[in-house]
């Protein structure tokens, strides 16, 4: 860790990131998009050392236009995969902060459990955010997640993570 | 009991009358999908006999290239041989039955168990045994017991690489019918010629019969219903389904959310087409105006001139024309030619499934026609796919209505009395579930044979 990386900013770094996983928890969806910067980019790749956007698949590649249109459905009531609305919770651990210039980017483990009807299941991965200090909290410029097998035969993902 | 005893009793199970009231062609016995016994018997007579799908030439291009697959619930190995030609070979050891190959893909000289060690060439046979000397005369290793069993029959159609454990049967081309069309017009849509697997796959699973899949895939009414969160999201979403360069797949995936938003006048405007060998099709979308040949762009124009250059105006027009989607092979592969997919189906259980996604590259075109290809494949197939999930869902739905047992027959008469027939098989004039009943009688034939 950078000396010079003050307590203070990885505690509040951590609470944002805590606070980021309530929003989805508690269903506040367009509260969660709300943290996010217009030209953000949201990414869960199909490797951990994937780098390429175009050229190779991703479970999810998308902008704020389609994480509207993502979380807009869930709202629906005919959308089978989240219905009758699945309980999650998101567990976030082992956070590291680190500076870019002015943006701080935060690496954090990541377990989802998500519970509907009879089924639960489970996502486990790392996280990396990239954060725009604002007056008072962050913004997020992007947010990557590599999902364990995320190359792997896996079950549906419906809930955000 | 011997074991003699034992085999016949378990294939006679069911009697071949038996199976034929299962797959009636008005509604399939709902313990079709759902007893183990008819998963383990479509194993045995369909998956071990009919051609199925393992793989494209471009997967294993090199000698000792390689790449794990499935024929149904049979792990297999496709590699490529000294001489070029192609191997289906079964993954497990023939000394403790060990899976020997762990890796999804590679390239080997040689499969050697993580267990013991016994080591097999390319082609499957025992070439190295630790402890010869322990071993009793009766012990060759030229015995073709001890080799990696390999399938029958390997042929390509173009690069679609199909297996059967059998030598007897129909050709390839035999099998693939009118199907070879759909591969035809895919690779004709690569301005050199040829297509090549490439950009990742997925690989998803859901909690259902195989079967569940391709019937679905041709159902024309259900985009209406199952997909109607996504369509109806899509239609709200600021910016419409136009192509924007802002956007980050430039609204394609919002466009092909929306095109799922069939009304019922719709549904009779398509015309499935199904045929005896169990395959199927869909065509009538741009006949009929339901979808219009893509807007063209800035992209798609340097593509269709790098086509009209290969293979003339007309010809390059009426390859991008081609009415058909979802060209279903029967049992286990759909060819989407106009969107340069695959996907592919793996029953691992009387209720479990995977289905792979792939896509092709386009020798030749442009490689904005290749990240179409592989959005489209997100899109579509990813296990976050805003349409798939829904699919997915309700074919958990499906098996675990059918496995509470209070239903005893399903019900596949749309369109029964409008299908028309003409030399190949059916045609549909209305929204039909002509599909359904191609799929049971392709069932029906090679369950009783």
């Amino acid at each position: 860790m950078d000396d010079s990386m003050s307590t203070s900013l990885i505690l509040k770094v951590a609470e944002f990131l805590a606070h980021e996983a309530d929003l989805l928890d508690s269903g506040k969806f367009d509260e969660w998009l709300n943290l996010f910067d217009l030209d953000a980019i949201y990414w869960i790749p199909t490797s951990s050392d994937q780098t390429d956007m175009k050229g190779q698949v991703s479970i999810i590649l998308e902008d704020v236009p389609l994480l509207k249109l993502r979380i807009q459905r869930l709202s629906h009531p005919r959308a089978y995969s989240v219905t009758p609305p699945p309980e999650t919770v998101h567990l976030i651990g082992n956070v590291t902060v680190a500076k870019q210039n002015k943006t701080i980017i935060t690496n954090s483990k990541l377990i989802v459990t998500e519970a509907r009807d009879d089924l639960e299941n489970r996502f486990t991965g790392s996280v990396t955010h990239e954060l725009r200090p604002l007056k008072g909290g962050f913004r997020i410029k992007s947010k990557r997640i590599d999902l364990l097998q995320s190359g792997g035969s896996i079950s549906v993902i419906s809930v955000p993570l | 009991m011997t074991l003699e005893n034992a085999n016949t009793y378990m294939c006679g199970m069911y009697t071949n009358s038996e199976i034929e009231s299962i797959a009636n062609p008005e509604g399939m016995k709902a313990l079709a999908y759902t007893d183990p016994e008819i998963f383990d018997l479509e194993m045995e007579r369909i998956f071990r006999r009919v051609r199925i799908f393992v793989g494209h030439t471009s997967q294993v291009p090199a000698t000792g290239d390689f790449r794990r697959t499935r024929m149904g619930s049979d792990e297999v190995i496709l590699v490529r041989q000294a001489d070029k030609s192609l191997r289906v070979l079964s993954n497990n050891c023939t000394h403790r039955g060990t899976r020997l190959c762990a890796v999804q893909q590679g390239n080997a000289k040689s499969f050697v168990c993580p267990y013991h060690a016994w080591g097999f060439g390319l082609d499957g046979e025992l070439k190295a045994v630790p402890d010869l000397d322990s071993y009793p005369n009766t012990f060759d290793m030229k015995d073709r017991s001890l080799h990696l069993a390999s399938a029958a029959r390997v042929d390509s159609y173009r690069g679609f690489v199909f297996a059967s454990k059998v030598s007897e049967g129909p050709s390839l081309g035999e099998f693939l019918g009118p199907m070879t069309e759909a591969i035809d017009n895919l690779i004709d849509r690569a301005p050199d010629g040829e297509i090549a697997i490439e950009g990742g796959s997925f690989s998803i699973r859901y909690p259902g019969n195989w079967k569940l899949h391709h019937e679905n895939a041709n159902d024309i009414v259900h985009p209406g219903y199952v997909h109607e969160s996504s369509v109806t999201s899509a239609r709200q979403a600021e910016g419409g389904a136009e192509p924007h360069d802002h956007l980050i797949d430039r609204g394609q995936t919002k466009g092909m959310m929306v095109s799922n938003g069939l009304k019922a006048d719709d549904w009779n405007a398509i015309e499935l087409s199904g045929f005896l060998q169990g395959h199927s099709y869909m065509g009538g979308f741009y006949k009929s105006g339901l979808l219009a040949p893509q807007q063209e762009d800035k992209d798609t124009r340097i593509y269709r001139e790098a086509l009209e250059k290969s293979y003339g105006k007309n010809k390059a027009a009426a390859i991008l024309g081609m009415d058909r989607f979802n060209n279903l092979v029967w049992p286990n592969l759909n060819v989407n030619s106009q969107f340069h997919q695959i996907r592919v189906v793996h029953p691992i259980s009387v209720n479990e499934t995977i289905i792979e996604g792939y896509c092709f590259r386009l020798r030749g075109a442009p490689d904005e026609i290749f990240y179409r290809a592989v959005r489209f494949l997100g899109t579509l197939v990813s296990p976050a796919s805003m349409i798939f999930a829904d699919d997915l869902e309700i074919f958990r739905r499906v098996q675990s209505g059918l496995e509470n047992g209070s239903l005893q027959n399903l019900d596949s008469r749309r369109g029964l009395a409008t299908d028309k027939k003409n030399k190949n098989g059916l045609l549909s004039t209305t929204s039909s579930e002509l599909p359904l009943r191609a799929q049971a009688g392709a069932w029906r034939q090679w369950m009783t044979q």
